[in-house]
């Protein structure tokens, strides 16, 4: 005080003017601190998720609402960097799929709304809305919900997948397909001249060769389903071979997927436009469909293959995790190295473009280095140009061609090797589009 | 600043010590050049007064018999008084009594007094008389060092002052320790002391007696800054909550704390008190531990902490004292007080 | 110390000294405690005796007697000691705030040249920095007045752990930015895959490390590698940390447990800033910077 008390009197002399009194600050009083209020502040719940979405803004499938209000205001065309996403904060998101320029998002609730979905819905891929009878809506910017016709109030939504224009839901109750299915897609009967857009008609298939569906992917015209003994069925469009049924024709109904994969046990299917990879239970790779950016090379050197291939000039190991982009590969093995090839940015700098040998990547440039020598890959998701690796540490990385900053870098330009996009949350999940990315992540705390 | 300083002690000290109004003459001339901001060209001065010396009959070309050797041309200012300490008696004689002569250049005014006194003259008696009191040859120097303007005093008064003490029934030993502690202490005057004693005598309610040993202990203390003095007194008093009895234990037995800076003690107090837990009636007994500094008590502290040999309970074993905490080396305190060894202390001074 | 001759001692001070730096004081009054240590030691030792003096005395008409005898101009009573504290040229590589204690690399004479090389070279420093939950405080450090409180009973280990993680992450990312290559260049490629970089600006703080080492409700400790960071950087980190764990956090010490090559065994406590501990430190010190090379010259962006 006695310090005070020196300094206002030296300021007084100096200027000689009346200065205000400083309030007391010294010494501190250690007791004023016990006077105060204990905040508490919220923890979130164990079930709770946030969602973050970035890339392209216009087709609404961020659930961003992006309306041109003035023509002379700059309008953000995309989102460069992630975006906390609103209606996750009010809905227990569990799952995702992004299609061709549509978001399906899964919520948990015991409501007869599960399914919500936004974006382009030109064939009433995520339903049929229409605010005036006999006009649906075109574009939806934000989610809303989707009805299924389930029996049980109680049943729950386990997987969603979506295509350039249909949209998969497994349930516990069977698989509900629809959308778009002038190739047969959702597994019924094609009928020619079909109206999608006005259409609200969903199929549903309970089991496929009497067997239950653990798992379903949806490449861009065609559907794959996996039974619980490990068999892939596929429907869909067939013109590049990837439905993989040893024809190049369109295939209406869910029909088992033979070759070198008839005897294996099927864990995962993995693909985004007309190429797929299969994952069995021993950690082989096989592959079918569209390889002229040599994913693959049989014999005969088709391009076109329409029969499933073992990948055995991988030599990766035993692989953990596949992705399967437009032209490009991308497997993960139980080591956490991940291995590229086909065309295109594959991810080890500008000058590689084309490999047919696996391309791998080195383990610092997904974050591994002296001081978190636990981070390794454990997840990897293939968008259309792009691809996505997911790491033990909840951190994603991100590499390829930047269409509409959907690798969410901040930047619009091509990302040539992986590189870590900043997002508030520990990533659980990532879901890839066309031109945009959905991530599901556990908060902080 | 140094080259103003020296500006104004440019004088002649070649050969024989001029009388000092001959210098004040030569002085006086320098002044007016430099008031009638012209080049000053000692040389020229020298000239003009060699000219009034020598005889005006005596041809320039007959061969000189005169002993002319003081005949120089006059120093260049001077940063310190390295350029005259060789030709002047008075500073070698200062020199011998280990007077350290630098000191003196950071107060502008000494040098151009100190140059122009003359040992035999002004210092000698002074000297004596110092001597006559009791004080060697080093603590003359350091009197000396501490006090250059001593010499301006009269010598009588000095004996006043003396005798004052004397009157005052200070003993011989008590006014020898009064002036060898406080080389300050005779240029106050008579009545300046006694207000001083009297301030204390009253403020912290001392006897005479009191008075008298305080004093010999701690010279300095009296005719320290009272503004100082009384904020440490209210630092002490309001602040740390001792009552005025309390306060003249501590005066007596820690005369330097009243000396120190507030806020250091403050510090230290606050850390005694508020975090070990001192209370004020302990504190009182040995009051020397709030002269020792902060971080040095608060490292001991919480080494002992970490070692869980904190006992400051005087009936419980392990006692450890404040004083054995604050004194002593380190290593004396990590093997003898905290019974661990030197290196363990260091390494945990390097988590601090 | 065998050698008792000062001017030998006043050539050898040509390179570094480590010294720990302790808290609550500022690096300009450690530069100062140092430079007047040093100037102390030398002028206790044997210095430079006064400078003979050639007199020449007597009538010059007559008789001059020429003697030699020890120039009193040169005496260290009249001019100082030998040894004066402005002489010595002194300044550290790595600047600790005030509250902030550890590590300090001080130059001394020549050694500010190595310093200023260490310093423009950006190493790398560790810090071990403690904060407390459940209060914030003005400013962000424990001297500082209390404004809020709040609960700190849901922070788990494996919260911290996780926060530091993903902070750490996104500060490597931040590393390239500021690196200043082209992300879509080859060169941007191969720098990535060689692992964490230098930043070329010497402004923007990075953290290459974090990881929690000490958890006790309400207090933690966590453990820094960085480069261009600041104290009240790091103040602010601990601040960050408390918000994003649903509480309020301040620091309660700061302290730098490494430079570059130079830990904490190395640095002299305050107890030891004498010349002849700071000779065997230079000594030290020489043999570090003689066995890394890179610490004073660097070739690579990559981080060592």
């Amino acid at each position: 005080m006695l310090n005070n008390t020196k300094r206002v009197s030296y300021c007084i002399l100096a200027f000689n003017k009346r200065f205000m009194s400083v309030k007391r600050k010294y010494p501190i009083n250690p007791d004023d601190a016990k006077t105060l209020p204990v905040f508490e502040y919220g923890v979130s719940k164990d079930s709770y998720r946030r969602v973050f979405v970035w890339g392209n803004l216009q087709t609404g499938a961020l659930g961003v609402p992006y309306l041109k209000k003035n023509r002379n205001t700059l309008q953000r065309e995309c989102l460069g960097a992630p975006k906390r996403l609103g209606f996750a904060e009010k809905f227990p998101v569990k799952t995702a799929a992004c299609g061709f320029g549509f978001t399906a998002f899964a919520v948990d609730t015991d409501s007869g709304h599960k399914l919500y979905g936004t974006g382009l819905n030109t064939d009433s891929q995520i339903g049929r809305h229409e605010i005036r009878s006999g006009h649906p809506l075109e574009i939806i910017y934000f989610p809303q919900p989707i009805h299924l016709p389930l029996k049980n109030p109680k049943t729950k939504i386990k997987k969603i997948s979506a295509g350039r224009a249909h949209l998969a839901v497994l349930t516990d109750e069977g698989l509900f397909l629809l959308g778009n299915n002038s190739y047969g897609q959702c597994g019924r009967k094609i009928i020619q001249d079909e109206n999608y857009f006005m259409s609200n008609y969903i199929n549903h298939v309970r089991h496929i060769d009497g067997q239950t569906i653990k798992d379903i992917e949806c490449g861009q015209d065609h559907t794959l389903a996996i039974t619980e003994n490990g068999a892939v069925f596929s429907c869909g469009w067939g013109a590049d071979g990837q439905t993989g049924l040893g024809t190049f024709n369109n295939v209406s109904v869910f029909s088992r997927v033979k070759g070198d994969i008839e005897s294996e046990h099927i864990i995962k299917v993995a693909s985004r436009s007309d190429f797929v990879l299969a994952l069995n239970n021993k950690g082989e790779v096989f592959g079918w469909g569209n390889a002229e950016y040599d994913q693959i090379r049989n014999q005969r050197n088709e391009q076109q293959i329409c029969h499933p291939t073992h990948l055995k000039h991988l030599g990766v190991g035993k692989v953990q995790d596949v992705g399967a982009g437009g032209s490009f590969c991308v497997v993960v093995n139980d080591k956490g190295e991940v291995f590229t090839w086909g065309f295109g940015i594959l991810g080890a700098g500008p000058k590689v473009e084309q490999s047919f040998k696996p391309i791998k990547l080195a383990e610092s440039l997904f974050g591994r280095n002296d001081f978190q020598p636990d981070s390794r890959v454990v997840k990897v998701v293939c968008g259309l140009s792009y691809a996505v690796a997911v790491t033990s540490l909840g951190d994603i990385y991100a590499w390829g061609r930047n269409l509409r900053s959907c690798l969410g870098l901040g930047s619009e330009k091509d990302q040539y090797f992986p590189f870590k996009v900043s997002l508030g949350g520990y990533v659980e999940r990532v879901f890839c589009g066309y031109d945009h990315t959905v991530a599901i992540c556990k908060p902080f705390i | 600043m140094l080259r103003r300083l020296i500006k104004t002690c440019t004088v002649r000290t070649l050969g024989p010590f001029r009388p000092l109004s001959s210098v004040q003459k030569i002085e006086n001339k320098i002044s007016t050049v430099e008031n009638s901001s012209e080049i000053i060209d000692p040389r020229l001065v020298s000239n003009s007064d060699n000219l009034n010396e020598n005889p005006p009959e005596s041809s320039v070309l007959q061969p000189c018999k005169e002993d002319i050797s003081y005949v120089a041309p006059y120093l260049r200012p001077s940063f310190n008084f390295a350029a005259y300490v060789n030709k002047s008696h008075t500073l070698q004689q200062l020199l011998k009594l280990g007077v350290r002569l630098y000191k003196w250049e950071k107060n502008q005014e000494v040098p151009p007094y100190i140059l122009q006194l003359d040992f035999d003259k002004d210092i000698k008696s002074y000297i004596i008389f110092l001597t006559d009191l009791g004080l060697q040859t080093e603590d003359l120097g350091k009197l000396i060092e501490k006090n250059p303007f001593i010499f301006k005093e009269d010598l009588e008064n000095l004996q006043v002052r003396i005798n004052y003490l004397k009157y005052k029934k200070f003993t011989d030993e008590m006014i020898l320790r009064i002036v060898q502690d406080n080389p300050m202490w005779l240029s106050f005057s008579t009545q300046d002391i006694d207000k001083k004693l009297g301030f204390f005598q009253k403020s912290f309610s001392l006897t005479g007696n009191e008075v008298r040993s305080l004093t010999a202990r701690k010279p300095r203390l009296i005719t320290y800054d009272i503004e100082h003095i009384k904020l440490n007194m209210f630092v002490i008093k309001e602040e740390m909550g001792f009552t005025p009895e309390e306060m003249k234990q501590i005066v007596l037995q820690t005369p330097k704390l009243f000396m120190n800076n507030q806020h250091r003690i403050l510090k230290t107090f606050d850390y005694i008190h508020k975090e070990m837990n001192i209370p004020l009636e302990t504190i009182v007994k040995m009051p020397q531990v709030l002269t020792c500094r902060e971080f040095r008590i608060k490292q001991r502290h919480q080494f002992l902490q970490k070692l869980g040999k904190l006992q400051f309970d005087t009936k419980k074993p392990n006692y450890i004292s404040l004083i054995t905490l604050v004194s002593g080396s380190d290593a004396h305190f990590a093997t003898e007080v905290a019974g661990s060894s030197i290196h363990a202390f260091n390494a945990f001074l390097k988590t601090m | 110390m065998l050698i008792k001759d000062a001017p030998v001692i006043w050539d050898s001070l040509r390179s570094i000294i480590c010294v720990y730096k302790p808290p609550n004081v500022t690096c300009q009054r450690v530069r100062q405690t140092i430079i007047t240590a040093v100037c102390t030691g030398l002028n206790e030792m044997e210095c430079r005796p006064p400078m003979d003096y050639v007199s020449i005395e007597g009538n010059p008409s007559t008789q001059l007697t020429v003697t030699v005898k020890p120039n009193l101009a040169d005496h260290p009573l009249v001019v100082g000691p030998r040894y004066q504290i402005e002489d010595l040229k002194c300044s550290w590589s790595n600047y600790l705030g005030l509250h902030s204690s550890g590590v300090l690399l001080l130059g001394l004479r020549n050694g500010t040249k190595a310093a200023k090389l260490i310093r423009e070279n950006r190493p790398t420093r560790s810090y071990r920095v403690s904060g407390r939950f459940g209060e914030a405080t003005e400013n962000g450090f424990k001297n500082e007045k209390v404004v809020e409180r709040s609960t700190y009973k849901h922070i788990k280990h494996a919260n911290i752990n996780k926060l530091l993680a993903a902070m750490q992450a996104s500060h490597q990312k931040e590393m390239f930015k500021s690196c200043g290559v082209d992300l879509q260049s080859q060169t941007a490629y191969e720098m990535a895959c060689e692992g964490p970089i230098r930043p070329a600006d010497s402004k923007l703080p990075v953290i290459y490390g974090i990881k929690c080492v000490q958890f006790e409700p309400p207090d933690f400790v966590i453990e820094i590698q960085c480069i261009n960071e600041y104290e009240t950087y790091l103040k602010s980190l601990i601040h960050e940390i408390g918000a994003k764990l649903r509480s309020t956090a301040h620091c309660t010490g700061i302290q730098c447990i490494r430079h570059s090559y130079f830990t904490l065994e190395n640095a002299l406590l305050r107890k030891h800033w004498t010349l002849q501990h700071i000779i065997t430190n230079m000594e030290e010190c020489i043999a570090i910077i003689d066995e890394h090379e890179n610490l004073v010259k660097q070739k690579k962006a990559a981080l060592q």
